[in-house]
């Protein structure tokens, strides 16, 4: 079978298990995508090959052989489908950046798969609601996977007025205020979607004005990454109390996803499912799996015991299916958690490009 | 479950928080000085006055003699030092041979003849510290600051004396912020001070407060005549924002050193003596020295190749485990090392790199680098193979203002100038990378002239 022929087949299958994940079989599927990408995918074979997890002897998902993500900045980890777009990660200029290529087909795949797991666990009321987005749109931005993750949401959950709110002069406060006074007088929800560290701009702005909104009932939040060693320090509980103070979004409609340039699936905090802020943990879509190592032994790491998070993401069909973050994670009874960057290994994220452009780099 | 002081401050009263690190199944409970900006002040003042009664009125060769009596008191095996060994292997991770063997390694170096000698290097004559000396214009009187104020990092077991010790070497009190990460040598250290020669002890104090408390790293720096600092450079940058207008300080920031191996010396009768030494460079303190290699050139074209080198240095670094065992990691400690681990895997399925050995207690990989720079430490070693002297410089020279010391081994003598150039302030032989002497101008400096101020009494006319 030629390798178009294969890809298509499994592009076809991989598409309609994340669509109706009840009818599929995860473990099958990856072992079929993990061939796949053995034939296909250099680093995947040689790595394979090397480690001898080929794909003769892997039975189950979580032998198929991990790549660290640091490996996707020196080597290309594609299967040499057409290429369409490429991703970069952010990080310091001059500092070697992960690359993640995608075809047409790779853009669909990780299309659906953003709008599976935001139907489940971000918008399931469909399009009801005005997104902002405090980052800059695909346009300005055009390597960076999280601006064309969001571009997805507004197309297939946004009413009119959805949009990007940061330009090249930084972020629009005039018009980011204009859309909420409207959508208050509407009573239309607003749903704001952004940089972690967005929102602490947005925040700190609010807040030194003296401003608070009644955002319409359903209005809720999505921030993307982390906090940690920008402008300031935020813990979960101190922001999430700041947005229902500012806004009025309840801490269960504030949801915070962890996504990767080297992954084509996001991972949603579960919140807005149970409604219990104080039980918030990472869920994987049925595509996905996530597993915490003790990085000592990379066995899996015992509830409770921090380790490095491994994950599995199925629409990651042209690019290696399993990656090895440098994240520190925990997991317990009720699902995983992200700690943060590991300490000593260098440190990256979309939080850091945003914050740049928003102005807070100077902060201490 | 023992219990110890991250701070010794004599006559002052202070509340303390308790915190307990688990290591192994080992426990030990640390307590912590909760401080207040007037405790500091009076500390402060407090040293300086005892500075004026005990450190002053002495002559530098008694309070050599006392210094000495110390490392002496170190270098044996008491109750103190076992302690100390236990409680700073639980808190660091460093194995309890290895912090012995630390203690060991500072206070041999910490020895009178040695502190002799670098003051006499870097002050022409010790004694004048003492009084007014002969010159040959006239006379001239060395006088060190009152208080030198010490920040210290917590990469190495058992080095934070030696501020106190260059301190009280230029007859300045010294007062020290230890590090969360290991503060407990000092204390200890003090305590062995104060059966020694307790009014010598009272012109030290050994504080800690959070990074983040403001209010007292800013009364700690005012009240230091002189800062000598360790830290990243971040941590540098952050201090010495907040340093007041006008204060002196000394920095000892981020370091890096390398071996460097020609191949007039990868001999089949010096390779294995040459792995054996640099296996030890590579493990001692686990790679957490200033000093400590990062990666060892080896020139190609020798009788044994980098490649056969670099067995014979996995085979050595596993020997060394049995007498210096690796430091016992923490999850949260691992991701660094583990990270570098597979990123290798990684090139050697690649064919751009050759995994030797790929353990946590150690590790050898041959790769090219594009130019020197930190590993993930903890006894991970690079083997770069390079044709010609050319291409080490060219690693060095973009990282020149890190680096620190050199072991080198078949080189020229022109090639030993050209490493000074590009800015190591130390090479030495293979094997003696972690054991520099105390005369040693630590990061290029003269650090015991640079705490003094001179007065010159000129009698005679010019010319």
């Amino acid at each position: 079978m030629t390798r178009e022929l294969a890809h298509d087949a499994l592009h076809d299958r991989l598409v309609s298990f994340i669509r109706t994940p009840e009818v599929g079989d995860f473990n099958a599927l990856a072992l079929a995508v993990f061939e796949y990408q053995y034939k296909h995918i250099e680093v995947v074979r040689r790595v394979a090959d090397y480690t001898g997890n080929t794909p003769d002897r892997v039975q189950r998902w979580n032998d198929i052989p991990a790549i660290p993500a640091r490996a996707f900045k020196s080597y290309s980890m594609f299967d040499d489908g057409a290429l369409a777009h490429t991703f970069f990660s952010s990080g310091t200029s001059g500092a070697p950046k992960s690359k993640a290529h995608f075809s047409e087909a790779g853009l669909t795949l990780m299309a659906e798969s953003i709008l599976q797991n935001a139907r489940k666990y971000f918008l399931p009321e469909g399009r009801n609601t005005v997104i902002l987005v405090l980052a800059p749109s695909p346009s300005l931005a055009p390597h960076m996977i999280m601006a064309w993750g969001m571009e997805q949401l507004i197309q297939h959950f946004g009413l009119p007025g959805s949009r990007f709110l940061v330009g090249p002069e930084g972020l629009d406060q005039n018009g980011l205020m204009q859309t909420f006074t409207d959508c208050i007088r509407a009573n239309i929800p607003v749903t704001l979607i952004g940089a972690s560290f967005g929102f602490v701009h947005l925040l700190d702005g609010l807040a030194a004005k003296s401003l608070t909104l009644q955002l319409p009932e359903g209005s809720r939040l999505m921030d993307a990454g982390g906090f940690k060693g920008r402008s300031r320090v935020v813990r979960r509980n101190d922001m999430d109390r700041a947005i229902t103070e500012t806004l009025a979004i309840p801490a269960h409609l504030s949801v915070n996803l962890l996504g990767m340039t080297e992954l084509a699936s996001q991972f949603y905090d579960d919140v807005l499912i149970h409604r219990d802020p104080q039980r918030r943990r990472k869920s994987n879509a049925p595509w996905t799996r996530t597993v915490v190592l003790d990085p000592r032994s990379m066995q899996f790491a015992a509830h409770g015991t921090p380790g490095l998070l491994c994950h599995w993401d199925l629409a990651n069909l042209e690019r290696p299916c399993a990656v090895l973050t440098d994240d520190l994670g925990v997991r317990d009874a009720l699902g995983w958690t992200v700690l943060g960057r590991a300490k000593g290994v260098e440190s990256k994220g979309c939080s850091l490009t945003i914050d740049a452009m928003l102005g807070g780099q100077t902060g201490g | 479950m023992a219990s110890y002081d991250a701070f010794w401050l004599p006559g002052i009263q202070v509340e303390t928080t308790a915190m307990t690190a688990v290591r192994d199944g080992r426990s030990i409970e640390v307590r912590f000085p909760v401080l207040t900006v007037s405790q500091i002040r009076q500390c402060a003042a407090r040293l300086k006055a005892r500075r004026r009664e005990v450190l002053a009125r002495r002559s530098i060769d008694e309070i050599i003699e006392a210094l000495d009596s110390v490392a002496r008191f170190w270098l044996e095996d008491t109750p103190l030092r076992s302690h100390a060994v236990t409680a700073i292997s639980v808190l660091s991770g460093f194995s309890e041979e290895m912090v012995s063997h630390a203690i060991h390694l500072e206070q041999i170096s910490s020895r009178g003849p040695d502190m002799r000698r670098a003051l006499d290097r870097e002050l022409g004559n010790r004694l004048a510290l003492d009084g007014f000396i002969k010159t040959p214009k006239g006379r001239s009187t060395a006088v060190g600051p009152e208080l030198i104020g010490g920040i210290f990092s917590a990469n190495i077991p058992a080095l934070p004396h030696l501020t106190v010790m260059r301190s009280f070497l230029v007859k300045a009190a010294c007062m020290g912020r230890v590090s969360r990460g290991e503060p407990l040598y000092l204390p200890l250290y003090a305590q062995s001070l104060a059966a020694i020669d307790p009014e010598l002890s009272e012109c030290l104090a050994v504080v800690y407060y959070d990074r983040d408390k403001h209010e007292l790293s800013d009364a700690f720096l005012e009240c230091s005549d002189h800062l000598i600092a360790y830290g990243g450079d971040a941590a540098l940058a952050e201090i010495e924002k907040r340093l007041p207008h006008g204060s002196r300080a000394t920095w000892h920031g981020h370091r890096m050193g390398f071996a460097w191996l020609t191949s007039s010396v990868m001999t089949t009768s010096d390779s294995l003596g040459l792995a054996e030494k640099l296996a030890y460079d590579f493990s001692v303190f686990d790679q957490h020295a200033c000093l400590a290699p990062q990666a060892v050139y080896v020139e190609s074209g020798g009788e044994v190749s980098p490649e056969t080198f670099a067995e014979q240095l996995s085979n050595a670094m596993t020997k060394v485990r049995k007498r210096l065992p690796a430091r016992a990691l923490l999850p949260e400690e691992a991701p660094a090392l583990r990270s570098a681990l597979e990123l290798s895997r990684v090139e050697a399925a690649m064919g751009d790199a050759r995994l030797v050995s790929d353990t946590l207690q150690s590790s050898v990989v041959i790769r090219q680098l594009d130019t020197l720079k930190p590993g993930p430490l903890d006894r991970f070693v690079t083997v770069v193979p390079v044709d010609k002297a050319e291409d080490v410089f060219a690693q060095i020279n973009p990282v020149r203002q890190y680096l620190q010391c050199a072991a080198v081994a078949g080189i020229s003598e022109e090639d030993r100038l050209q490493l000074a150039r590009l800015g190591v302030t130390r090479i030495c032989p293979p094997g003696a990378m972690g054991t520099p002497s105390m005369v040693w101008a630590h990061d290029g400096r003269l650090c015991l002239a640079d705490l003094v101020r001179w007065c010159d009494e000129e009698s005679l006319p010019p010319g």
